[in-house]
């Protein structure tokens, strides 16, 4: 079975899952590290801006790929072992912080479907270094508040809290592998637009969410 | 040199059969209130209405007929405008004329899909952005009641984005003389469908 296959496989397999986003860790009975990525794979607001993002590094180049695999994870787990030091951050779990997360990785995908096609001015593109401060925000975020789930779970020993968190980390790892080494070696332009396309479908999503905020918020004071 | 095979590999199967099999069933504890439920509620949205098909269809073949770069500009174009129009729709901001506006953009493709209308890239890209901002307000002003914004947002983007590449698939017939005419009479389809939902709208 060739990359694009093997991809193919996983993402089938990823939309098979049952698409319920868990408020509250599953529990798969296989242990806390199988907790942990089951909880990533069920929760598609982590699992989509992953994708996108490693996507997005693929196809900017191996620089911005090699430091997005390490960059993403390490962020992820910091994130969530800072809560467990008593950093503590805002509540970062609404939709609206979602929402950003989902347009801001969807706008860069964007700006690499104007300078693929050409569009954009010369020399005009997302720098390396935006692309991994993109994944230092995204895992810092997604970690603080996995880990805040976590930590509600009550959980006998410290030890214990932190290893559904290492399995997250893990999966985001092998996500991020998974998707940065598929659209790497693209060079057929029609393969990388389709991927920006997809890109704008995120930004796009963003935006909405936005509005479900705005319009449930409107709801709730009537 | 070993060849390499561009077909799916039959090992996929059982990867997707055994993740059929682990798919539980959901015990849902509470009542489900509203449609905005999930991903296939939001996947329905956009196909449940035959005005809304016929323009994102024509969209695709119109980029596809026009070549590059607005095959894939107005693919990135429409989803991200629509998006504003739903934003709009959904935090109460009136859009007088909206169906109107609707039945309109089936006139306007299927008539630019009809004759194979050329025009600067700008100007595209302007008309069929004021068209996905109506469509987007419908859908927005008209989205229903639910817990589950991300995934119903989700499968209504996705079944969007659908739709066009449905449309950049019929219009890469555009390459074959015979499917220029295939095109074209597409085009006058939309463009039919179009004025029905323009006289409905109006009287």
């Amino acid at each position: 079975m060739n990359a694009v296959s093997r991809f193919s496989a996983l993402v089938a397999a990823l939309a098979l899952l049952p698409a319920i986003a868990q408020a509250h860790l599953v529990s798969t009975g296989l242990g806390p590290i199988y907790d942990g990525m089951s909880h990533f794979a069920l929760s598609p607001e982590e699992v989509f801006p992953v994708a996108a993002l490693a996507l997005f590094a693929g196809l900017r180049g191996p620089a911005s790929a090699r430091s997005v695999l390490f960059v993403l994870p390490a962020a992820w787990a910091l994130g969530g072992l800072g809560l467990g030091f008593g950093l503590s951050l805002p509540d970062l779990s609404g939709q609206i912080v979602t929402a950003a997360i989902f347009l801001l990785v969807g706008g860069m995908l964007v700006a690499e479907a104007f300078e693929t096609g050409g569009l954009s001015p010369r020399g005009l593109h997302v720098p390396h270094l935006a692309t991994a401060a993109t994944a230092v925000l995204l895992g810092l975020i997604r970690g603080n508040v996995d880990m805040t789930g976590f930590m509600a779970r009550n959980y006998a020993t410290a030890v214990a809290v932190v290893l559904p968190l290492f399995g997250v980390v893990i999966t985001v790892f092998i996500l991020t592998a998974l998707a940065a080494s598929w659209s790497l070696p693209l060079k057929a332009m029609w393969a990388r637009l389709a991927i920006c396309v997809m890109g704008s479908w995120s930004a796009a999503l963003g935006l909405l969410l936005v509005g479900w905020s705005i319009h449930l918020a409107i709801m709730a004071r009537h | 040199m070993r060849p390499t095979s561009r077909a799916v590999s039959p090992a996929i199967l059982p990867i997707v059969a055994a993740a059929l099999l682990l798919a539980p069933q959901i015990a849902e504890a509470h009542i489900v209130k509203g449609e905005g439920i999930g991903f296939w509620s939001g996947f329905r949205h956009p196909i449940s209405g035959l005005d809304h098909i016929i323009a994102m269809v024509a969209v695709g073949m119109w980029g596809a007929q026009l070549g590059r770069p607005a095959i894939w500009v107005l693919p990135v174009t429409f989803p991200l405008v629509m998006a504003i129009g739903g934003f709009l729709g959904l935090v109460g901001v009136p859009l007088p004329g909206a169906e109107i506006g609707i039945a309109m953009s089936g006139v306007i493709l299927g008539a630019a899909v009809l004759m194979a209308f050329r025009a600067p890239l700008w100007i595209v890209a302007v008309v069929v952005g004021i068209f996905g901002l109506f469509h987007g307000h419908a859908h927005g002003a008209e989205m229903p009641p639910g817990n589950n914004p991300l995934l119903y947002s989700l499968g209504f983007v996705v079944a969007t984005g659908l739709l066009h590449a449905a449309g950049i698939t019929i219009g890469l017939l555009h390459r074959w003389n015979w499917g220029q005419y295939v095109l074209r009479a597409a085009g006058a389809g939309v463009l039919t469908g179009g004025v029905i939902f323009l006289w409905q709208a109006i009287v």
